[in-house]
């Protein structure tokens, strides 16, 4: 019978409620459904496929799902705190007709799990229709070129439907609290009363802000190892919790603090829009402070999403002409213990020859090897990969691989004929070029895979190595540079006993074939397949790895993957834009009906409209540019991270990155300005309607 | 000249309908000399909320006009309402009407702060009300911490502190007990002595019998007039008591008589 009861007074008290409770409702849907398509787009077979970035995205979407989850509980107990404080005279009331305040915990119970109840299915609902969606046209963007099974996302589902149960029962538990404590005097007051102070807002602004310092250290030294952040992954997500936690701490503790040194100012106190805005600013300062954080930290992840899409498309365009810069290449890396096996380079050329592409090919044979730079002077004679090596690296807080370099030992023979030049090399002395500008100008001397020591050749004009474009061994994120060593022949110069040094991998091998096609696509196409079947079946596999690829047919591939992932990106860019959104609207609309009758009660008094008007912009100012401000910031010092990610998956580089941050913050700007004014315009509508006779 | 003219003043509510349109005001006209102290009372419905309104310039009547210090109200635009009202009328209401988020210091600041006066002559015009409104000590909190007869106290302070010509109270004493009741009417009797012109609404007999001229609303329309003259308290509770009697009874047309 008392279930009845309670059950039909949840439900009409909801329904009686609805200006109430209907954002709350509103947050948790879009959370729940934001949660279930990070989540359930991170365990989809499709995304895996995506070129190299596929793995990192899976991993990055994983964490931006928990990352909601976690941040569903603070923004989510902001939205309820706000209710419940709206709520409780009406508890208050109950108790003072006769239902004990125990006797009201299932109630508060029903109310709770009748909200979950609509958030969870409202949520999962539209978040399978989006997640869908996203799915579906990812996989007609990649036009096939994957294999796409159905997708199950139950997974997905019953872990939101778990996290957020969680959710719910730690709001359900925070009312209880809040119900049991109070008197029931306090209950009905409770409206009105401020929100209780921080007792020590100096202590936790020094502590937000060394937390906050910390997390920064922490980007900076995970960006600047010159290695993928993916192996970082738990330092990432440490630093981001610290970011979001100090971000919570400096608002809440920060605009008391502020309030509170404004209020000491009392000539800048007394004054008309000052007075207003600063009290009821103090007046509500925990969930001011809860607001504009949970604005702040959803800017940042729309700032960071943001950044990666554009970095990404703009990487993309890059991205094919520098991994693939010839029209044909043939690659052969001799495997281990081996040097290059010349009856395979015999049968590509004859292979090439029969397909008339002779004249069209150029090749070089090179050995490639980690060497250790100190001091202008290139080692090579160092094993970069002993453990005695690796101790006696200089130990930096922010460790870099400015004391590595890839060196790429080729002849003067294949550089004549290539650069057409007629270089001659004394004994002892060596040609080095690197494509990174400028590198090569501080090396003084080379030491030689057997100890000798070698000296620079300096020449007015040394041409570059511009007909043959190599991928770098290691990516551009690595910070491991590539330096060309042009010595008179390659196996005296490494040491004729090559077995000893390939063994553990020291020196590797390649021949490399580069053919120019001057037909059509289809064409190059069908060459290119020819010349690999005619390949996989006269090679010797056993001595060597052989990669054969047209640039034709790579491209398409790409740009349908590539799409795929840019496609995704701006998806999850523009779901936190919307959460964003909902969220500035939903503090607006929330503290229009709050102010109301207190703007009722001024205009009693004597505030004109004019008045209400200057209050309510000087009020928006302070509340609109804080939150951006300290966004900025954070994407600014998250850089590094973006940054390192982007270089290892995709063509990246520092002006790229740069030019995509300032891009995405100047967007997303003017995006959130027009929220504001628009939902601002909505806060004064209903201040000045309700103030009206 | 008269502080306050109200003339054939009409208020006609009327529905969308235009079926069933209520008059709120029917007729109503009386002047308020400088240094008045008048009661208005009247059965629920009978107007005398909407008339307050009127006066204190919250709503437009349908016809007629009201004149404070010879410039009438309804001619004034919309936009100088506000700053007319802050200069020249106080309010006091039943549910104190004060700002949860300022300490009663800042509430009784206010109309100041909007006028854009400056701190010192704000904090003088306070030290002089303080001593007879006895709200020292509370100044510092906030309204939901002190009782209602410190809330409405200084509600009073708010619309003394920026001498208005009249002072408009509805219900002054509504949710007050009958000591706190008893404490502001002395107060309002000590502002009147000193000049202040006030218009009280009430439905309390106690109340109303501390004024010096009593209105009867009935039906929108003024009912009987008493002035104390040289009446003690007590007795002109009784003349209240006996006209309100009246007045609840089906008395049909409105009669107008000088008391003795």
């Amino acid at each position: 019978m008392k279930l009845k009861l309670y059950s039909k007074l949840a439900v009409s008290s909801i329904i009686k409620n609805k200006p109430l409770f209907i954002p709350h409702i509103l947050s948790g849907v879009i959370m729940t459904a934001v949660f279930f398509i990070l989540y359930a787009l991170s365990g989809s077979s499709a995304i895996e496929q995506l070129p190299a970035g596929g793995v990192a995205l899976v991993v990055l979407l994983k964490y931006s799902a928990i990352l909601i989850g976690f941040f569903s509980i603070p923004f989510l107990i902001y939205t309820n705190t706000t209710l419940f404080k709206n709520r409780a005279p009406e508890f208050g009331l109950y108790n003072v007709l006769g239902i004990g305040r125990i006797a009201m915990i299932p109630l508060l119970f029903l109310e709770n799990l009748l909200t979950y109840g609509i958030v969870i299915f409202s949520g999962l609902f539209i978040g399978s229709l989006l997640f869908k969606l996203a799915e579906t046209s990812l996989i007609r963007i990649m036009k096939g070129n994957i294999s796409y099974s159905l997708h199950l996302d139950l997974a997905a589902a019953f872990v939101t439907v778990i996290w957020y149960a969680f959710t719910f029962l730690i709001l359900f538990l925070c009312d209880s609290v809040k119900l049991l404590k109070n008197s029931t005097v306090d209950l009905l007051q409770t409206s009105h009363y401020g929100d209780t102070p921080l007792r020590h807002p100096k202590l936790s602004t020094v502590i937000g802000l060394f937390i906050l310092t910390c997390s920064y250290l922490a980007s900076f030294w995970v960006g600047s190892r010159g290695e993928s952040p993916t192996n970082h992954s738990l330092t990432c997500f440490n630093l981001t919790c610290g970011i979001i936690i100090s971000t919570y701490l400096l608002f809440v503790a920060g605009s008391i603090y502020f309030c509170q040194k404004l209020q000491q100012n009392s000539e800048f106190y007394f004054t008309p829009k000052h007075f207003i805005t600063i009290s009821s600013l103090k007046h509500r300062m925990h969930r001011n402070g809860s607001g504009l954080a949970s604005i702040c930290i959803l800017a940042t992840f729309v700032l960071l999403t943001l950044t990666f899409s554009f970095a990404f498309y703009r990487g993309c365009s890059t991205m094919l002409s520098s991994h693939y810069p010839n029209d044909l290449s043939i690659v052969m890396q001799a495997k281990e213990d081996t040097s290059i096996d010349n009856s395979n380079a015999e049968t590509i050329e004859k292979t090439l020859e029969s397909h008339g592409l002779t004249s069209q090919a150029s090749s070089l044979l090179s050995a490639t090897a980690t060497s250790a730079y100190s001091a202008g002077i290139i080692d090579m004679s160092a094993n970069v990969y002993s453990q005695e090596f690796q101790n006696s690296r200089p130990k930096k807080f922010f460790p870099n691989n400015d004391d590595l370099v890839d060196i790429r030992v080729i002849s003067l023979d294949d550089y004549n004929k290539l650069c057409k030049t007629d270089i001659t090399l004394d004994d002892n002395t060596v040609l080095i070029m690197s494509k990174t500008a400028g590198y090569t100008d501080k090396v003084l001397s080379l030491v030689g895979c057997d100890g000798h020591t070698y000296a620079i050749k300096t020449t007015d004009t040394i041409p570059p190595l511009t007909e043959l474009k190599y991928n770098n061994t290691y990516p551009e994120g690595s910070g491991i540079k590539e330096c060309y060593v042009v010595v008179p022949d390659i196996s005296s110069f490494l040491g004729t006993d090559v077995t000893g040094k390939t063994s553990y991998g020291y020196v590797t091998y390649y021949k490399e074939y580069d053919v120019s096609l001057s037909v059509s696509k289809e064409d190059q196409l069908s060459i290119g397949n020819a010349i690999l079947s005619d390949l996989e079946s006269s090679i010797d596999h056993i001595s060597s790895e052989l990669s054969c690829a047209t640039r034709v047919e790579k491209s398409d591939k790409l740009s349908g993957l590539s799409g795929g992932l840019l496609f995704l990106a701006f998806i999850v860019s523009l779901i936190f834009i919307l959460m964003a959104s909902l969220i500035i609207y939903y503090k607006q609309i929330s503290e229009g009906y709050e102010d109301s009758s207190q703007f009722d009660i001024m205009r009693k008094v004597g505030l004109s409209l004019n008045g209400i008007h200057s209050t309510v912009n000087f009020q928006l100012l302070l509340t609109f540019f804080s939150p951006i401000i300290i966004s900025g910031l954070h994407l600014l010092f998250l850089t590094p991270i973006l940054y390192r990610l982007l270089a290892f998956s995709i063509v990246c580089n520092k002006s790229i990155i740069i030019m995509t941050t300032i891009l995405s913050f100047c967007t997303y700007s003017i995006i959130y300005f027009s929220v504001y004014k628009f939902t601002s315009n909505s806060y004064l509508k209903r201040i000045a309607n309700k103030s009206n006779p | 000249m008269s502080l306050l003219e109200v003339n054939s003043l009409k208020k006609i509510y009327s529905s969308a309908f235009k079926s069933n349109a209520v008059t709120a005001l029917n007729n109503i006209s009386f002047s308020v000399e400088e240094g008045e102290y008048i009661a208005i009372m009247g059965e629920s419905g009978s107007g005398k909320s909407t008339l307050l309104n009127a006066i204190a310039a919250l709503d437009t009547p349908t016809s007629g006009n009201i004149l404070l210090k010879g410039t009438d109200f309804t001619k004034i635009p919309d936009h100088k309402m506000a700053a007319f009202r802050r200069s020249h009328l106080g309010f006091v209401f039943q549910d104190f009407h004060l700002l949860d988020t300022l300490t009663l210091e800042e509430n009784i600041y206010l109309p100041l702060v909007l006028n854009n006066t400056p701190l010192h002559e704000m904090k003088r015009r306070l030290n002089a009300l303080i001593p007879s409104l006895g709200i020292g000590r509370i100044l510092k909190n906030y309204p939901y911490e002190v009782s209602g007869g410190q809330k409405q106290r200084a509600a009073v302070a708010r619309a003394l502190i920026t001498y208005p010509d009249l002072i408009l109270a509805d219900e002054p004493t509504g949710a007050l007990d009958s000591r706190s009741a008893d404490e502001l009417l002395n107060l309002f009797n000590e502002i009147n002595e000193n000049g202040q012109t006030i218009i009280m609404v009430t439905h309390s007999i106690s109340a109303a019998s501390h004024a010096n001229r009593i209105l009867f609303i009935k039906d929108g329309a003024i009912f009987h007039q008493i002035y104390r003259g040289t009446a003690s308290n007590d007795e002109l509770y009784n003349t209240i008591s006996k006209t309100l009697t009246v007045l609840m009874s089906k008395a049909p047309s409105p009669i107008r008589r000088i008391a003795n």
